[in-house]
């Protein structure tokens, strides 16, 4: 009995150390985990650096969620996953890059398009300093024309 | 990266995700976010950026409409055909139908619309002459490109784009070749001529001479080509309708519609267009309202009937289509715009029609047909002729498709 569970478990073991035990289903939702499944190099234990408990839980939640609502009705999930992806920008972005690098589509199509509900009605200035903020210092002083082109209205 | 990069940074910095982003904006937004720095615009006029946006480049959201009252400065107009029943908030469509809006748009003339991108012709007598310059547009993004001269005398030009096979562009211009430029006059039939065919490429930004000469009937026409499968396809009421080949780049004949007994000469086009990679024809035979929709084989093997239509039912409910045109008694005032054919065939496919004072939406799969919108309502108190609120043809229609491809 306990072999045949641990046959269908995976453990996940996040950057800071925490371990979760997750349905090998539920963790191949991720392709860089299923790839590794696939190829047998996985032992009981998956080390996923870069993620810390934190975003890894949250990742995970997400995945089960999506794995046992396959029967449910769409709309459901879509409320489930704009609740998800509700969230302030440090989780947002740690997810999204955590969804990119483990390679979760769902996820990261269900974060990207939340991204781009937020910042479609931005302007040109309000996205430099959002995105763009580590680097506002050299744009202002050495794309100086660059700017003055930039900001000609497009409307 | 700094060692205190913050998780908007590190997203800002990975060109996939932030790609992944800009995919879901709204073409207003993705084109103001072009000028937030030399990396965005560089990830957004990729031309990898266009095909991931838009990977269904047949995704028709509407139509260009020219009246053909006026013909002298036809307005130009604009009938969205998604979301008619929900326009989205981002209003993509109201951001489009003012296109005459734009000042170095008007006088124009659109002549073909391809996967996105259009064709269009003006002349303006400001340089001292009436020659026509040719220009290719694109609608979603506003960006036009005026084409070099092509030779003159030529017979018209068509546009080739097609983004899942190459982000360039092509124009096909025929032209006919003088009797006393050939060397190699074998064939001394009359009613043939000699033409030769020029492409320009938006790779290299020039045109060239290709292939040898080819003969054709006296009456072909080489403009309002439509692009598909690879080649070009030229429609004519009279003789062969031929196709060149944008790979072997040889003109080859389309096989065609048998003609009915009688004394048809001229082939009666109603519509021909193409749709979601297939190529379709409809001829109508005298004043009727049942005719044959036909596709042509991807293999030019031949053709073959692909919906048999019955507009009975739509007769029935707008009578004013019943009557017929005082220009032509051999039509019934109804016109097909656009056929448009979806991925569910069976259940989505539509045509777009045009009967007076109305553009309908008539549904291939279960037969059932919706307004669309109204047109020329002022003609439309019973005083005026028919043909006042009768006003679009299928040769003044132009499909509309979004597409980010950078000119």
């Amino acid at each position: 009995m306990s072999s045949s569970l641990e046959k269908n478990m995976l453990i996940l073991r996040s950057s800071d150390g925490e371990e979760f035990i997750v349905p090998e289903v539920v963790a191949v939702m991720s392709k860089a985990i299923k790839n590794m499944v696939e190829d047998e190099c996985a032992s009981n234990t998956i080390p996923v650096p870069n993620v810390d408990a934190n975003i890894l839980a949250m990742v995970i939640e997400f995945c089960k969620k999506h794995d046992e609502s396959e029967a449910e009705a769409a709309s459901d999930l879509k409320t489930f996953d704009s609740e998800f992806v509700n969230r302030g920008q440090e989780a947002l972005y740690d997810l999204i890059t955590a969804a990119n690098f483990r390679d979760v589509k769902e996820l990261l199509d269900a974060l990207c398009q939340n991204v781009a509900e937020m910042i479609k009605g931005k302007s040109v200035h309000h996205i430099r300093i959002q995105f763009l903020g580590y680097q506002l210092f050299e744009i202002l002083t050495s794309n100086f024309i660059w700017n003055i082109w930039c900001d000609r209205d497009f409307d | 990266m700094s060692m205190h990069s913050s998780p908007i940074d590190k997203v800002a910095a990975n060109d996939d995700i932030l790609t992944q982003i800009l995919i879901k904006l709204p073409v207003k937004s993705l084109l103001r976010f072009k000028s937030v720095s030399k990396h965005w615009l560089f990830l957004i006029v990729n031309p990898h950026f266009a095909r991931c946006r838009n990977p269904n480049s047949s995704f028709v959201s509407g139509l260009f409409l020219y009246s053909s009252m006026r013909r002298r400065n036809p307005e130009l107009n604009f009938i969205p055909l998604q979301n008619i029943e929900n326009p989205s908030d981002d209003d993509d469509n109201a951001y489009l139908a003012p296109l005459t809006t734009i000042p170095s748009l008007s006088g124009k003339k659109i002549l073909s619309s391809c996967h996105g991108l259009l064709c269009c012709s003006s002349h303006s007598s400001l340089e001292g002459d009436y020659q026509f310059r040719y220009h290719i547009l694109n609608p979603t993004t506003k960006q036009f490109k005026s084409l070099p001269q092509p030779r003159d005398g030529h017979k018209g030009l068509n546009l080739v784009f097609d983004p899942s096979r190459s982000p360039h562009y092509k124009v096909v211009c025929v032209w006919r070749v003088d009797c006393v430029d050939l060397v190699l006059s074998v064939e001394s039939d009359q009613n043939k001529l000699y033409y030769q065919i020029e492409i320009y490429s938006s790779e290299t930004g020039s045109w060239r001479a290709c292939a040898e000469p080819f003969t054709a009937n006296r009456n072909s026409q080489f403009h309002s080509g439509v692009y598909w499968n690879g080649a070009i396809n030229w429609f004519n009421t009279l003789g062969d309708s031929l196709y060149f080949n944008m790979e072997d780049e040889r003109v080859r004949t389309v096989p065609m519609p048998p003609i009915p007994h009688g004394d048809w000469k001229r082939r009666p086009f109603r519509y021909y267009g193409e749709s979601n990679d297939h190529l379709h024809v409809v001829e109508i035979y005298g004043p009727r309202i049942q005719f044959d929709v036909y596709e042509i084989e991807r293999d030019y093997s031949g053709c073959f009937v692909k919906y048999h239509v019955d507009l009975g039912s739509v007769g029935a409910a707008f009578p004013q289509m019943m009557q017929r045109l005082s220009l032509d008694a051999m039509y019934y005032s109804f016109t097909i715009l656009s056929l448009v054919r979806e991925k569910k065939d069976g259940e989505d496919s539509f045509m777009v029609l045009h009967i007076p004072g109305k553009i309908l939406w008539y549904n291939l799969g279960d037969k059932s047909f919706k307004k669309i919108c109204d047109v020329g309502v002022e003609h439309c108190d019973g005083n005026g002729m028919i043909e006042d609120s009768f006003m679009y043809f299928w040769f003044h229609s132009f499909q509309y498709i979004e597409s980010v491809a950078w000119i």
